[in-house]
């Protein structure tokens, strides 16, 4: 496999917007859905997606809403009227999904705040305690040690 | 004399300790190097077992892996290109062609997709030139990531 490698540039073909799904997704025309219900559906799928992405920036964990997402992209471009608005039910579902992912991801970010502040307080409360009983605690374990120990002076 | 050098040996590793911890605590999940990632498989879902000729108008199939490794969630879409051998395609410009198809992944950091695609083209050429380019929706739109994949192929018609 080639993997391709580089940097990003900008700008949008029409392609991008349009809902063009490739042939291997048309299926008969009877089922198929109007242009603008997918162009919509596509649309709203980008929308929700931008929301995910703003959430995730603010420490939300949004792995499970982009699986859903990415089914919702997947049904809406399989091609067929029912697919698409099973797709609009699930975009709907992720973008109501937002605001408790948003709390969910802040509250473990303050959390995570807390854990670190604990864990170094700890440390320097530990260097305290070290500072002031070492040295009694190894003089303390020597001593035991060396309890038997007979010392004679010539 | 020995109180003191117990001290300092004992802080010392305290402070690294804490150093540590506090530089991990603030690393974890960055990502170092980020990066997409494109990918042609053949129809057997294999690395150079692509269709070198093909019939006008008659489907073929191939994957598109693609993968994400930004540190955050990607949209990509795949477009799908006919060029010939002076269709220019690089890191910086993406083809100057109109894409006959979309393919479209929502990708979670470190997931991957494998896509299958059929295609036909519509009219014979000597080493055309299909190219999949990688693009991604950002706050600004849609862009392209700098990636691409190309395969030469001839198309030729029914005799």
């Amino acid at each position: 496999m080639a993997l391709a490698a580089a940097s990003a540039s900008a700008i949008a073909p029409a392609a991008l917007a349009s809902g063009e799904p490739g042939s291997h997704s048309r299926t008969g025309a009877a089922a198929m859905p109007s242009e603008s219900a997918q162009e919509t559906v596509l649309a709203e799928i980008q929308a929700a997606f931008l929301l995910l992405s703003d959430a995730e920036s603010r420490g939300a964990n949004v792995t499970s809403a982009a699986v859903d997402l990415n089914r919702a992209l997947a049904l809406a471009s399989s091609g067929n009227q029912q697919s698409v608005s099973e797709a609009a039910a699930i975009v709907q579902g992720v973008r109501s999904s937002v605001p408790s992912l948003l709390a969910e991801g802040e509250a473990a970010r303050y959390w995570g705040t807390v854990g670190l502040a604990a864990w170094l307080a700890a440390l320097a409360a530990a260097g305290i305690l070290v500072y002031l009983y070492t040295p009694k605690l190894v003089w303390r374990i020597w001593m035991r040690s060396k309890r038997r120990w007979t010392v004679s002076a010539q | 004399m020995i109180d003191e050098e117990v001290r300092a040996v004992v802080l010392a590793v305290i402070v690294i300790s804490a150093a540590l911890s506090a530089s991990q605590a603030m690393t974890a999940g960055r990502v170092a190097e980020a990066f997409s990632a494109i990918g042609i498989l053949g129809p057997e879902m294999k690395i150079g077992d692509h269709p070198k000729t093909v019939i006008v108008g008659e489907p073929f199939n191939l994957y598109v892996y693609i993968e994400n490794q930004e540190g955050r969630t990607m949209y990509y879409t795949v477009l799908a290109k006919v060029g010939n051998n002076s269709t220019a395609v690089n890191e910086t410009a993406p083809a100057g062609l109109e894409p006959f198809a979309a393919y479209r992944s929502i990708l979670a950091h470190g997931q991957n997709a494998t896509i299958p695609v059929e295609i036909s083209l519509a009219s014979p050429a000597q080493n055309a030139k299909l190219i999949f380019e990688l693009w991604a929706i950002g706050e600004n739109g849609a862009y392209y990531t700098g990636r691409w994949n190309h395969l030469w192929m001839n198309v030729t018609s029914l005799p």
